[in-house]
């Protein structure tokens, strides 16, 4: 596997710079965004730390006093939900107001509950948090924003593999390296996909899953299913569900290829349920049973506060009496940074909105036409049937919470995990619209420029006013 | 047979392309950093008083508070005042102005009541007045639709705490007292780069501060455009030959376009 990795880099320089491009991206992201500024941060990193000092799978049902001194000293704790508020600054100096005071915060106070501010993270499995906090337990002679710093670098690391393995899919989708490259460059500087990157949070470890477990599926479809990948694949998926338990979306799209490959005639259905039974296996022995024991739990049952009744009928209604949130939820796949309280450019999302609208009806043409010509595009089509299976999940649970009296729960980043098919899908449409290949190079290139410029835009002209001006 | 080798034109085009780019992400941030999102990054603030033991009174129609002060520097940009509501939700606007000493409003902003939180310092912003250094001036406090139990008043505190300046209401001096207030001073250009990037320097480990931050942003940048060169010769290596020319037209114009933005603003979104 390593010679074939190594291989991989001889034949494919560009690769080389991909890893470049993403990982310093991510990492300049993880550098200018305050510590616990993005969504739920803190309770990630408390998580973290938690098992970094003791040592246990269970994480403690508290953040530590130490974060809350830490925010005490340098203003942070006042940031998220309030635009105008920002950290402390000391005028022309490098070190913040009382910045020394951080080292000498006692080591008492990582394992010291700061009272009130329980840990919400800590229902997630911890398979993540286990990896991070092993740098956490090796900076851990730094003070805490230090610490903070590095297990974002964590983050960047992962999601840059993550986009590695979406630019070996996206080779295989488009047939072409120019394409899949630019397509492979869009994605990973996509400003709002980049910085939740770079930040403390298990999402990172699930898109590197996810991205592998679409590679996977691809091949699949390329070169057949062969029982070593079968058996990869329901190992990724076990994996995965014991990161979040969110990874459930997965089995459906498993399901979704089996059904693709019958299709296709590249598998019987005794072969299908075989290789199911086998997959389904793998998950319910590494993980299955810590669900069914109750170690790891995931409900949404009906609480106090329910607001209205199940049924398809009630699922309808929401749809048409929600539809402009879930619309803005979608526009938050493009950006919408911090605690949600700073999003880019207007015109930027109408832009992006209008393209989008474009590349849909580029695509629908393009899946028309492949079949009429009885060349049906099968990795597109399988695409947006993986994609409609993945939305409609989170659509569904997002429903479930909120008849259970919970809060609208779905965010446009929920998306990130299934990045690659979307973008490809989207490109395929935009695509249809230029018969010429050459011009098809250019309009990638345009791209490519045009996602560099709004990545330093939302920087720039967005993040950096909201935290430091 | 010639030793050279000729360039091929078409991957000048590709090179140049992103250093085209470049330069135009230059402008642009460059335009950013030096238009109003970035107005609030006061490089210095001076605190004059910070004690709150009285307040000063409604503000109603026809009250004036008047703090004089003395600017120690060029640029001043902000004056923040700690305001109280008397607990309530008060409807008028409040109006600022700042007199310089010929009693010549030079800066008037208008504040809408729901911006004004109870017992919290207030900013007071404005267009930088870039001779300041020197200058006395009056930071006035008047609310023309102020009535008693609908209507802002101002912290002061109850001490001679800044020499430089006296606080007055309606016009008469309030010996031993003075309002909670500060004001800061914003510089132009490359000043606020440098205080921006201080700012995005504190709090993070060494390696990352100053010259480590600028040195990531940088490698950051030239890989994204180095990438986009490679994208771009590949294009351009596929582009046939009878459309060099275009190629070169395209070069030209895109050199013509980074020009063109460079000599004119704004163009930000």
């Amino acid at each position: 596997m390593v010679a074939a990795g190594l291989r991989l880099f001889r034949e494919d320089r560009f690769l080389t710079l991909l890893i470049g491009v993403t990982l310093f991206a991510r990492v300049l992201w993880a550098i200018v965004t305050p510590a616990w500024q993005s969504p739920d941060e803190i309770q990630h990193f408390a998580y973290v730390q938690s098992m970094g000092e003791d040592l246990s799978l269970s994480p403690s049902d508290y953040v530590s006093q130490e974060i809350g001194t830490a925010e005490g000293i340098t203003g942070l704790g006042a940031v998220p939900g309030h635009p105008d508020e920002t950290q402390f600054f000391a005028p022309n100096s490098l070190k913040g107001p009382d910045e020394d005071l951080l080292g000498e915060i006692p080591d008492v106070q990582r394992v010291t509950d700061d009272i009130g501010r329980d840990n919400t993270a800590n229902q997630y499995p911890p398979t993540y948090y286990l990896v991070a906090s092993v740098v956490y337990r090796l900076l851990s002679m730094f003070n805490v924003l230090t610490i903070v710093l590095g297990v974002r670098l964590l983050s960047a690391v992962i999601s840059t593999a993550t986009v590695v393995f979406g630019y070996l899919t996206l080779r295989r989708f488009f047939d072409d390296d120019l394409t899949a490259r630019a397509a492979a460059l869009v994605i990973s500087l996509l400003p709002m996909y980049a910085y939740m990157g770079a930040m403390i949070n298990p999402d990172v470890l699930i898109w590197l899953l996810f991205s592998i477990l679409i590679y996977l599926m691809v091949r699949a479809l390329d070169d057949g299913l062969s029982p070593e990948m079968n058996a990869g694949m329901g190992a990724i998926i076990a994996i995965g569900v014991l990161v979040k338990q969110t990874f459930l979306v997965a089995a459906p799209m498993y399901g979704v290829l089996l059904g693709f490959l019958y299709l296709q005639n590249a598998l019987s259905l005794r072969r299908a349920a075989i290789f199911c039974g086998i997959a389904g296996g793998i998950v319910f022995f590494f993980a299955g049973w810590l669900y069914l024991s109750g170690v790891i739990s995931t409900e949404t049952a009906y609480h106090e506060g329910m607001r209205e009744s199940r049924s398809i009928e009630g699922f309808l209604n929401h749809l048409n009496d929600d539809w402009t949130l879930y619309a803005a939820t979608f526009d938050g796949f493009w950006g919408s940074f911090g605690w949600l309280d700073t999003p880019i450019s207007i015109q930027a999302f109408s832009w992006i909105r209008t393209a989008c609208a474009v590349a849909v009806v580029g695509l629908i043409f393009h899946a028309a036409a492949s079949i009429t010509d009885r060349r049906p595009d099968t990795k597109s089509l399988f695409f947006v049937a993986i994609s409609v299976v993945f939305i409609a999940a989170w659509v569904v649970l997002n429903y479930l919470r909120i008849t259970s009296g919970e809060l609208w729960l779905l965010q446009g980043r929920y998306f990130f995990p299934i990045i690659v098919p979307i973008m490809a899908v989207l490109l395929r449409g935009l695509l249809w619209f230029v018969p010429h290949a050459r011009s098809r190079d250019w309009v990638m290139v345009a791209l490519v420029a045009g996602v560099i410029w709004f990545q330093l835009d939302a920087m720039v002209g967005y993040v950096l006013p909201r935290y430091y001006a | 047979m010639s030793g050279r080798v000729a360039a091929d034109p078409r991957l000048i085009v590709a090179a140049l392309l992103p250093l085209t780019l470049g330069v135009f992400l230059l402008a642009w941030t460059w335009s950013l950093v030096d238009g109003p999102r970035f107005d609030s990054v006061p490089t210095t603030r001076e605190l004059f008083s910070y004690r709150t033991d009285t307040p000063v009174g409604e503000i109603t129609s026809g009250v004036a508070i008047e703090q004089s002060f003395l600017a120690t520097r060029d640029y001043l940009t902000q004056v923040d005042i700690n305001m109280a509501t008397y607990v309530r939700d008060n409807s008028p606007d409040l109006v600022f102005e700042l007199v310089d000493e010929n009693g010549v409003t030079v800066r008037r902003v208008e504040v809408r009541p729901e911006t004004i939180i109870d017992n919290q310092f207030h900013a007071f912003r404005f267009e930088p007045i870039a001779d300041s250094t020197g200058e006395q001036y009056i930071a006035r406090l008047t609310s023309p639709d102020g009535q008693i139990g609908d209507a802002f008043t101002a912290w002061a505190g109850d001490c001679d705490c800044y020499p430089g300046g006296a606080l007055f209401v309606n016009g008469v001096e309030q010996p031993d007292s003075e309002l909670a207030m500060r004001a800061s001073y914003t510089r132009p250009g490359v000043v606020v780069w440098r205080e921006l990037l201080d700012r995005m320097s504190q709090y993070k480990p060494l390696i990352f501060k100053g010259a480590g931050l600028v040195l990531v942003a940088a490698i950051a940048t030239a890989m994204s455009l180095a990438a986009l060169g490679w994208v771009a010769g590949a294009a351009v290596r596929r582009s046939p030959p009878e459309v060099q020319p275009r190629i070169l037209w395209l070069a030209a114009s895109l050199i013509a376009v980074a020009i063109v933005l460079l000599i004119t603003t704004p163009y930000s979104f």
